[in-house]
């Protein structure tokens, strides 16, 4: 059952097409992989699906509702109701703590869900640490452990793994996989790691 | 998380920055309110001072240091008048009260004014302690003076510490007077007689027994007394100055202009001359208040400066916040709280460092210690109201700025 649905995309940047998709569908709680080289319009594509960005041609819908029908501050309401993120550079505020980068996502946080959050996240005992002082590893639960808080109903990653080694993707993948599977949400991951196909049914592979 | 501490907890990751712009802009605040006080407090004193006194009469010179020497006992006299002449004015129709000054002596820096009781009673001086003078050399303290009852003291020649003393002479404190934060606290007053003795003079005859009779019959007697602590005679008593309340306005008008043309003497209007002197002064005035002025908008430049600043800084944490939903209003608001929070916080610390300090610096001002307490002024709503604005507007730019943020940018910043 699609939740999330593209239809005739068409997206240029600096007088190139970079995305030009007929049709594209996230089923609720499913699971899609944007997989391609940098430069292929993934990144585009997550934000255009996310609502980090208008599309100039076609229609992205989530839940019946066309972005394009939507006012802006609709669209940031849209984005704080339903959808989680976790970036590349994780961008975590550092001058606040863990915790209040965790409850940040949401206008009226469920603590006790992010205090069991948190503990599956092997982060207990950390809430207060600034968030600048975390390691990279603690860091990179933080900014999942922030993507989760809100419940979201699709939860986007950005090249999660990239700079990580075999052990630390599998990892995290593991930790995607596991805590939207235990939420229902879906997941869409856009990265040009390859090692994170095995752990996705399909991969939307784009070309650069 | 609410939106005021996401602002607040932005401003303690940069605590340096911040307290530069509190403490900037309570010196501004705070400079700009001790000026206000001080004028305040000066225009209410020399107000008081001068009310209910429509003319000065004394020597040819200048009306300016005529005012200022009798009215306000801020400078030196500049001459001295016949008593005889003097009187032929107190007793014109048009003057509805007259006090006739006679000064030349302090003791410890407090004047020794010769006049009349009622000089005090016009300026709601009230015994506190004893009596009012009934005899020569009897005399009566301001309140600031410290002397109390039975004290013997001797004047010193001039208006300042210092001079030659009478040492012949010994007034006698006979009674002591409420505060009345006018120039009377920082006054000792005795009887005209008291003064002119002093100086080789008198008013009248012993057997007169009022001193306002017969004008040129004061001239030759003789306090022997005193005569030798001078070692001559006046042939004719002078006093210094006339205060004087006039019957109305239109006396305010004539009565100085006959003064001025039928006789030796000059008559001043105090309102006149003060406006003139102000005209001065109020340029001094006008640039601290402008100095205050501009320390504020150098305030509010800080306050634009470290938020602006810091912006360069917080691309990424402000595009975090409009991916995770947070609208552009918000994110306004934010940057917003923030300059307003640091003009709050420095229009506090000036208002307690202003109000503070003047009570300080007023503690050593004799002139306005005795003034009414600076209280709530007006202006100084205004000047929150401006400080306020000004921290709105410093950090209205950034703020814009801060709106624009895009969601997308998040992944631009990789």
């Amino acid at each position: 059952m699609g939740i999330l649905h593209i239809r005739k995309l068409k997206h240029s940047a600096g007088g190139r097409e970079i995305l030009n998709i007929d049709a594209l569908s996230v089923d609720s709680g499913g699971r899609l992989l944007l997989l391609g080289p940098s430069g292929c319009g993934k990144t585009t594509l997550l934000s255009l699906m996310a609502g980090l960005m208008r599309a100039q041609n076609g229609d992205v819908t989530f839940d019946s509702t066309n972005y394009a029908a939507l006012s802006s501050a609709a669209l940031d309401g849209l984005r704080r109701r339903s959808f989680g993120f976790v970036f590349q550079k994780l961008h975590l505020l550092g001058h606040l703590s863990l915790l209040e980068n965790v409850r940040l996502a949401s206008d009226k946080p469920d603590d006790a869900f992010i205090r069991a959050l948190l503990a599956r996240l092997g982060l207990e005992g950390k809430e207060k640490q600034a968030a600048h002082v975390l390691s990279h590893g603690e860091a990179q639960r933080a900014a999942i452990a922030r993507a989760l808080a809100g419940k979201p109903r699709v939860l986007f990653a950005d090249e999660p793994t990239s700079a990580l080694d075999d052990a630390h993707t599998a990892a995290v993948a593991r930790l995607l996989l596991d805590e939207t599977a235990r939420s229902g949400a879906a997941l869409v991951v856009a990265t040009h790691d390859a090692r994170l196909k095995p752990y996705f049914d399909a991969a939307w592979e784009m070309a650069a | 998380m609410k939106d005021i501490s996401l602002s607040l907890r932005s401003l303690a990751a940069r605590k340096l920055a911040s307290l530069l712009a509190v403490l900037l802009t309570a010196f501004g605040v705070m400079m700009a309110l001790v000026v206000m006080q001080f004028t305040a407090a000066v225009q209410e004193r020399l107000a008081r001072d001068g009310s209910g006194i429509d003319i000065v009469v004394g020597a040819k010179g200048s009306p300016l240091q005529l005012v200022l020497s009798a009215l306000y006992h801020a400078d030196v006299p500049s001459g001295n008048i016949p008593y005889a002449e003097a009187q032929k004015w107190m007793q014109h129709p048009q003057v509805r009260a007259a006090y006739p000054l006679a000064l030349g002596d302090n003791w410890r820096g407090f004047r020794i004014v010769g006049t009349t009781v009622d000089y005090a009673r016009h300026y709601g001086a009230e015994v506190a302690e004893g009596r009012f003078w009934q005899k020569p050399f009897e005399a009566v303290a301001g309140a600031d003076s410290g002397l109390t009852p039975g004290a013997r003291f001797t004047g010193a020649h001039g208006l300042t510490e210092g001079g030659h003393h009478h040492d012949a002479h010994a007034y006698t404190v006979v009674g002591t007077l409420k505060p009345t934060g006018s120039v009377v606290d920082r006054l000792i007053l005795t009887s005209l007689d008291s003064v002119l003795e002093l100086h080789g003079q008198s008013l009248h005859a012993h057997h007169d027994d009022d001193d306002d009779g017969d004008g040129e019959g004061d001239e030759e007697h003789e306090h022997h007394d005193d005569a030798h602590a001078h070692g001559h005679v006046h042939s004719a008593a002078d006093i210094t100055a006339i205060l004087i309340k006039t019957s109305g306005p239109i006396a305010n008008i004539n009565l100085p202009r006959s003064i001025n043309q039928s006789s030796a003497l000059i008559a001043a209007n105090p309102a006149l001359e003060m406006a003139r002197l102000s005209a001065v002064f109020g340029v001094g005035t006008r640039t601290l208040g402008l100095i205050s002025a501009f320390l504020i908008a150098l305030a509010a430049l800080g306050i634009f400066a470290g938020i602006a600043g810091s912006l360069e800084n917080r691309q990424a944490d402000l595009a975090v916040l409009r991916a995770l939903g947070y609208t552009p209003l918000r994110l306004f608001r934010i940057v917003l709280y923030e300059g307003v929070f640091l003009a709050a916080c420095g229009l506090a610390l000036g208002l307690a460092l202003g109000i503070g300090g003047y009570g300080l610096a007023v503690g050593h001002l004799p002139a306005l210690a005795h003034g009414a307490a600076a209280g709530f002024q007006v202006s100084w709503a205004w000047l929150s109201a401006a400080v306020l604005f000004a921290g709105l507007l410093a950090s209205a730019l950034p703020a814009l700025r801060a709106a624009r943020t895009a969601p997308a940018d998040m992944l631009s910043l990789r």
